[in-house]
Formats: structure tokens, sequence, C-alpha cells
């Protein structure tokens, strides 16, 4: 038996998109111009003939497309194209996350976009996006993974807002707010980038300390920035709920923006547990689980504790999740001698003599410009001793235990990870050895996740004999 | 272990296919020529590659091109200079789609594509018959193409 699926009409608009901001303002435009003076551009006609065009030839691809849910077979069929016809048979089995997003105009029309993903998709882009009544979402969602029990789990908005903090940064800002500002800017027909950064300009000027002007501009910028991804993920995540089922794990986020993402726990290629210098401050983790072809970007996991203690991460997905069971005692972890501890201290102590060095031969050479060079010196040598205190994490805690499933405890950037994943799941298993490795007998050994994020964690300076001893027998292969 | 070749539609198709996109070349080559003389020139090299293709390589590309469906993957083989033989076990492989282009749907053939993860594998135009029996055949987990 199957059931077709029709998609939301607010999908011809969906194919308009492209043309939008050159074809349908300058309609409106043209439109509203001649209802109030009685005059227009001989363009209009011509706009106007083409975007009739592009609407029938919207209508006629939405009218081809179709979804096909064949409940015997366990497929979904996806039809599309008007010209040039594509149809995707896809295993129910082989998706790995479906999700819906509904915007304030979705939620007025009573429609949801619709993706649906699964590991062989292209990179930034879900399998098939299309628009669905709320109705029909609902109906697909149940065919999908049918009605369970669930357990609710909600977060409250500090922990969310933490999570937004730990999640956040100037970057991010940047490219969320600058393009924004840009179109804002050119619809309004004002300089509006120019307004903001005359203003941090003249502020930056009033604020009086011990450093220039110019630090209290880029200061200004980069908070400003934060600022606007810290809003961004707060909205992002805000109302976050997750929704544990016996087979299905599912999240629901957002407050204009509504988002509710569902995969089989089957789906899910490894969890990770991290601390981000924020964090660590207040003792706490966040769990993400990689889920192959996931949401907008293809390298992103999903957050499914925003912030717990460790241990109790553990204990409440310890039966929920098989992930965890990995405490065999095959494990190898870097030696704590003094040795090594140097060796891990090897890099930050060479960054921060090269910092000081650096910082010096500029303060004399470039002697008005010293105060800039001190406020440059003090972040850089703040980061370097958070990754200093981070490489003596890494001496002390790392391991990598080799059970029913592999556990790994390391560094990734400026956080500490910890990477767990069935054995069947690792892709990659790399040992390198440098030079001074050769000459300690150590080696570094990375563990790559099969899958399409293809998480990867490394742990340094093991010995390099074990190391062997222990993958060989393991992974049966000779290294 | 099965072997199947391509119908001989689908060497029509790209000769038709080819021939088109010379002719539109070429109308452009001799269309620039007013403004430089020697777009004559890439007009006749155009119409030669164009010929050269479709009469000759064409025909034996697609003689060599084969499916294979083993009991564990999929197998094309294809190619006369570069002989390339491409293999994607059933277990790697997520979904099929076909795909079809309004000239392909004149002559009733559609070209399928084996998606994996962060890889595909395009079967050129076939029969839609076959095209069907492999969408099924891979969606369904059945082995009786």
């Amino acid at each position: 038996m199957s059931k077709t699926f029709r998609a939301h009409p607010l999908m011809i608009f969906n194919f308009l998109k492209p043309f939008l901001f050159i074809l349908l303002l300058p309609v409106v435009r043209g439109v509203i111009q001649y209802s109030v003076s009685g005059e227009y551009d001989s363009i209009l006609h011509f706009e106007i003939i083409l975007l009739i065009v592009l609407l029938i030839f919207g209508f006629l691809r939405w009218w081809c497309f179709k979804l096909v849910f064949n409940e015997q077979n366990q497929t979904i069929t996806v039809i599309s194209g008007l010209f040039f016809r594509k149809i995707a048979k896809i295993n129910i089995k082989k998706l790995s996350s479906v999700q819906t997003k509904q915007n304030p105009l979705e939620f007025v029309f009573r429609a949801v976009t619709f993706r649906l993903n699964t590991e062989a998709g292209t990179v930034n882009k879900s399998d098939y996006e299309f628009k669905l009544s709320v109705k029909a979402s609902k109906e697909v969602s149940k065919l999908l993974y049918g009605v369970e029990e669930q357990r609710v789990i909600r977060y409250s908005v500090f922990k969310i807002a933490i999570l937004a903090a730990t999640t956040s940064s100037a970057f991010t800002g940047i490219i969320v707010g600058v393009p924004l500002i840009n179109r804002a800017g050119n619809l309004l027909g004002i300089a509006i980038s120019d307004m903001l950064l005359n203003e941090i300009a003249s502020l930056s000027q009033k604020i009086e300390t011990y450093f220039p002007p110019v630090v209290n501009t880029i200061s200004l910028i980069f908070l400003s920035s934060y600022l606007v991804s810290f809003l961004y993920s707060l909205f992002k995540y805000l109302n976050f709920q997750l929704v544990l089922g016996k087979e299905k794990i599912e999240m629901l986020s957002g407050i204009i923006v509504r988002q509710r993402t569902s995969f089989k726990k089957a789906a899910i290629n490894n969890v990770r547990i991290e601390q981000s210098l924020l964090l660590m401050l207040i003792k706490r983790f966040a769990m993400r689980v990689s889920v192959g072809g996931y949401g907008d970007s293809k390298n992103r996991s999903e957050v499914v504790i925003p912030l717990e203690k460790g241990q109790q991460i553990r204990k409440h997905f310890a039966e929920y999740l098989p992930f965890f069971k990995c405490d065999t005692g095959i494990f190898i972890k870097p030696k704590e001698n003094p040795l090594n501890k140097s060796r891990f201290l090897f890099f930050p102590t060479i960054y921060l003599i090269g910092a000081t060095v650096l910082a010096i031969v500029l303060g004399l050479r470039f002697q008005d410009f010293t105060r800039f060079i001190v406020f440059c010196f003090f972040v850089v040598g703040a980061y370097i001793l958070c990754f200093a205190g981070l490489c003596l994490f890494e001496c002390f805690k790392s391991k990598v235990d080799f059970g029913e499933n592999v556990f790994i405890r390391g560094r990734k950037g400026l956080r500490t990870c910890e990477l767990y994943c069935p054995k069947e799941n690792i892709g990659e298993i790399k040992l390198t050895r440098f030079p001074p490795d050769i000459w300690h007998k150590t080696c570094r050994l990375t563990i790559t996740v099969r899958s399409e994020r293809a998480d990867s964690l490394c742990v340094r300076h093991l010995e390099y004999d074990k190391v062997k001893e222990i993958v060989n027998n393991y992974f049966d292969i000779k290294v | 272990m099965k072997e199947n070749t391509l119908p001989k539609k689908t060497t029509t198709l790209w000769q038709v296919r080819i021939l088109l996109t010379a002719f539109v070349l070429i109308a452009l080559c001799l269309f620039l020529t007013k403004l430089w003389v020697y777009f004559k020139i890439a007009a006749i090299v155009i119409a030669v590659l164009g010929l050269l293709i479709t009469f000759l390589y064409l025909p034996f590309f697609f003689k060599g091109y084969k499916i294979v469906l083993t009991n564990d993957a999929v197998v094309v083989k294809y190619g006369i200079f570069i002989k390339t033989e491409h293999i994607m076990p059933y277990k790697r492989m997520i979904y099929a789609q076909s795909f079809e282009t309004p000239l392909a749907r004149k002559f009733g053939i559609a070209a399928v594509r084996l998606k994996a993860a962060r890889s595909y594998l395009l079967v050129a135009e076939t029969e839609k018959q076959s095209v069907e029996a492999i969408i099924d055949f891979l969606a369904e987990g059945e082995r009786n193409v």
C-alpha cells in the first residue's frame, strides 16, 4: 500500500526565490508607482510577462513534485522535475535524519520545510528539501518513525544561554551580522555599516584606558560581533527540548524559526562529550551526537545535552545509548613522567617565548605603538596559557580504550573532547611518528570515525610498541 | 553474476547530443568571425572533433560499456584509452536516483545515479524497465535483477 503526498503551494515561491530581488520587487515597485502616479516604465510590461512565465513554470514544477511512501516495501520515492525528471527511491533504513523547519511565514500558511537527509547527500545541502503542509509533515513523520512512548527533557534558559555563549564566536557574529547589515543598508538605501563604524570609532575615543583608541575599536567590534553570534545561537536553541523515544531521538528548538530534527538511534555514528574553556570554569560538559547527512551543513553535529555534569551524562545515557559501554581494561595512555610532561609543554613554551621575543622586538622597533603591542601580547599570552593548560590535560587525562566500543579522550583545539563510537564505525587508524617520536619510541594515534562528518581525535606521545600491539590485536590488522 | 550492455539508443542519444552541441558552438564561432577572422579555424576544429567523437569515439565507448551486477556489488566498466572499473558494494549504497532529460525521454531511456556516502556511481542511459528494476532492487534490497 502506498500513500502519495503533494508539496505545499508555498513551494512555488521557493522556486521563484532566485528571481525575487531582480524581478518580483521591481514589479511590485512598478505597480505601486503606477497606482500612485499613473505612470510606469516601459520595461514593466516585460517584467510582468517574465514573472507570469516564471510563476507558471514554478506551478508546473510544484505540480510535478510528489512524495510516495510505500508501507509494504518501506521505501520513500521522491519524484521531481518538469523537464529534467528525477525519481529517487530511498529505503527508510537508509535515512539518517528528517528535519522540519518552520519560519513565521510558513507558520501563517500552515506549512513546514521538510528535509530528508541521508549519508549520500552533497555537502552543505540536504538530499531533498521541500515544503509540506503541517498535517502532511506529521503524517510522514508518523509513517517514518511510528508512534512510540517518549520521554521529554526540557532545559532551562540559563543552560541554553551558557550553551549559546560557549558555541558563539566573534567570527560567527561577523559572518552572520555583516551580510544582514549590508542587505538592510542596500534595501533602505542607507550606509548602515559606515554609520555603525563611525559610532564605534567615536565611542572608542570616549573610553579612556591605558590602551590606544584603536584597541578599544577592535575590542568593541569583536564584542558586538560576539553579541550578535550569542543572540543568534540563543534564539536558535531557545525552547530546546529533547524527546527520547525507544528507537528515535527528536530535538525541538527555536522561537522565531521552529526546528524539529528526528533520527533513529541506529543512525548515530558517534557521541562526543565536549568541554570548552567557558564550560571548564563551571565544570560542565555538552554532549553532541554525529548523525550522517544531518542538516544544512554536513559537517554539523547535533547538540543533545547543552549543559550537564560529565558523570550525569554518562549515567543518564548509559542505558539509552550503548556507546558508553567501553570499559574493558584494554587501554593505552601517555606515560606520566617528567619527560612526557615537558614534551606536552614543548609547543606552548615555544609559542610563549616566540610571542615574548616578537613583542619586545616590535615594541623597540615601533615605539609609538607600544601600548597596542602590549595589548596584543596579553591576548596572545592568554591564549597560549589556555593552550598550555589543555596540553597538561592531554598529558594526564588523554586515553584510548579499546572495548566493544572505542573511547578516546583528548584535546581538540581549545576544548577537551571525549569520543565514543562502536568498533565497526572506526574508519581510519593513523599512527604518526615525528623525529622526536622516533627518538623517544612514541607515536601519535589518530582515530577517525567512518562517517560523513569524519570525526577524529588524536592522542599524542603514546608508546609505539604498545600501540602497535593493541591495534594489531584489536583490529586484526598489521601496522 | 550478470553482465549487461547498453542499448543502441544510448549511443544514438549521445551522438545527437554531441552533434547538437557542436552545431551550436560552430554557429557561435561563425557569428564571431565578424569580430576576429580566426574563429573560422575554431569552427573547423570543432566540426572535425564533433564528427570524430560522434562517429568514432562514442560507438566504441558504449560498445565497451558494461554493467555487472555481482552478489555483493555493482561494477561498471568503461573506457577506450583509459580503462576504468568502478565498483560500488551494495552495503555502501544509500539510494538510487533515475534521471531523464527531455531528449532521453523521447528515446525511452534514463540514467541512474547510485548514491553512496561521499561518492556516486553514474550508470549511463539504459532502458527504462532496467532502470526501474535496478532502483527497486537497490531500494528494497532484493537481488533478482
